[in-house]
């Protein structure tokens, strides 16, 4: 290892360490899994690595950061060399990719469970707008400005997130009602 | 749907409250068990590091890399590996007549049966109560088979035998590759309110799409009558000897004209060591016959003229040949 790419990975670590922790956690949250997501966050450092020389602005290495972590997460989506081969589209329509519960998850609450599940109902543009604005707390300039997207289109993909989040958990609790309604014999 | 509809500014916390509170927990479930920072960079530090060469490789490479690879290995395969495939080389005709008591007879018939179909030879096959006579035809010979055993044995009955005939195609299994397979060019056109010259131009650029770059085309007109001329450029490439036949499928308005009318079809092929192959396709009187002329580069016109002329008068295809200069000039009679 040459004395510059030493001086480049402490570089990295430097700019890194104000916001490392929430960028780990975006990861995870957009992706599949929390594995996944710390996969992700990995490929995303290893990218941001080979590219620092060319970072001009220090003062916006947070948006670049997270530019590279979305951009990662989209080419796994498209490149993900299974899903040229399976009939991906025809086994999962678009929002309903089974989304993986590792130890992570599986420690974590009931409730966290819930999210995950409807979170991966949305269609992939929906999922980054409300994982980014909703959970992370990006405001909306950010969340526009991380994804390419304008201000009005990321206003738009909000609503429809919210939207389908919110029929999603009225199905549940309809399903959940019914299901406490049903006499005994009757319960799936 | 567009994304760009105007929507009200959202606020957090404008979800129901349940929804605010499965996200909370699933907020604190992925913000824990993070590693700090230094763990996080020596690991994709480690990562860089330890990288095996196909792994250095696989990542510098895009994700198209895998499948263009396999294709591109299919599409060798394609042109390297040999597969198998059948094509017609011939007609069997089998007539089958009562048994004769008269040996001689069956000689006799034989012999006359081998030069009506101009076979190599007739193989005599005796089965309870019938005599059967086999000969096969090659397709080269430019015989009609079918057309001359059942005229054969039509004049056999008159002569009180009772004959019946069979004809079967000859398919041959060859080997080759799949490009081999694939060099027997089909030329279609459809001649519905062309002129000669747009046929011809329409036959020159199917060519140069097939590989066929210089190819001497020329084609004639007239009332219910095409006639196209091509001389092909000397076979190239390792194909082993794979064919490498222009056919021509004329259409009117979508209509086969195979049969119908008055056509002459030549080609003329020319080998790398000078031979040349005159390939004819003769269509008159509802039918058509395609035969070969080899080493016309060794015949007079008068040769030509009267090799030609002996197919035609063969194949039941009566018309007149002129040769000039090696100018094959045939109009079928109608």
């Amino acid at each position: 290892m040459t004395g510059n790419s030493e001086a480049r990975w402490r570089r990295l670590t430097d700019l890194l360490q104000p916001f490392h922790g929430q960028a780990q956690a975006t990861a995870r949250r957009l992706s599949r899994s929390i594995e996944d997501g710390d996969d992700l966050y990995q490929e995303t450092i290893l990218r941001a690595f080979d590219r620092l020389p060319a970072l001009r602005d220090e003062a916006h290495f947070r948006s670049w950061f997270y530019a590279i972590l979305l951009n990662r997460l989209r080419s796994r989506r498209k490149g993900a060399f299974w899903r040229r081969f399976l009939p991906w589209d025809e086994a999962f329509s678009a929002g309903n990719e089974p989304v993986a519960f590792d130890d992570g998850l599986a420690r974590g609450s009931r409730e966290a469970h819930r999210a995950v599940e409807a979170l991966a109902k949305l269609p992939d543009e929906q999922r980054e707008a409300i994982v980014l604005f909703e959970v992370d707390g990006f405001s909306l300039e950010e969340v526009a400005r991380l994804t390419g997207a304008s201000i009005p289109a990321v206003k738009s993909r909000l609503a429809r997130g919210r939207e389908r989040l919110r029929s999603h958990y009225e199905r549940l609790t309809r399903a959940s009602n019914e299901v406490a309604l049903a006499p005994r014999g009757e319960r799936p | 749907m567009t994304d760009e509809r105007s929507h009200d500014t959202p606020h957090r916390g404008d979800l129901p409250a349940e929804i605010e509170r499965d996200l909370a927990q699933w907020r604190a479930v992925t913000s824990s068990d993070v590693p700090d920072i230094r763990t996080a960079v020596a690991r994709a530090r480690l990562e860089r590091e330890a990288g095996t060469p196909w792994r250095t490789f696989m990542r510098s490479t895009r994700p198209w890399f895998v499948p263009a690879a396999v294709t591109a290995v299919l599409a060798v395969a394609l042109l390297v590996v040999p597969v198998s495939y059948e094509h017609v080389t011939g007609d069997r005709v089998t007539l089958a007549l009562a048994k004769t008591q008269d040996p001689a007879a069956l000689v006799t018939i034989a012999q006359e049966m081998k030069s009506a179909l101009h076979a190599s030879g007739v193989r005599v096959e005796s089965r309870g109560t019938t005599v059967s006579f086999v000969a096969d035809v090659p397709r080269s010979s430019g015989v009609p088979a079918a057309h001359v055993a059942a005229a054969f044995a039509a004049a056999l009955e008159k002569r009180g035998y009772q004959a019946t005939v069979a004809t079967a195609p000859i398919r041959e299994k060859a080997t080759g590759s799949v490009y081999a397979f694939a060099r027997d060019v089909v030329i279609k056109v459809d001649v519905a309110d062309k002129s000669a010259a747009q046929i011809e131009s329409e036959i020159r650029s199917q060519l140069e799409n097939a590989g066929i770059p210089d190819a001497r085309v020329s084609v004639s007109t007239g009332s219910n009558q095409e006639k196209i001329t091509m001389e092909l450029p000397p076979r190239t490439g390792g194909s082993g000897g794979a064919p490498a036949n222009v056919k021509v499928a004329l259409t009117k308005n979508g209509e086969e004209l195979a049969g119908k009318g008055n056509r002459v079809l030549m080609t003329m092929e020319k080998a790398p060591d000078g031979g040349r192959t005159l390939h004819l396709t003769v269509g008159a009187e509802g039918q058509e016959q395609t035969f070969d002329i080899e080493h016309t580069e060794a015949m007079s016109d008068a040769q030509l003229e009267a090799a030609i002329g002996e197919k035609l008068r063969a194949a039941g295809l009566p018309g007149t040949i002129k040769v000039q200069d090696g100018h094959v000039t045939i109009e079928p009679s109608r």
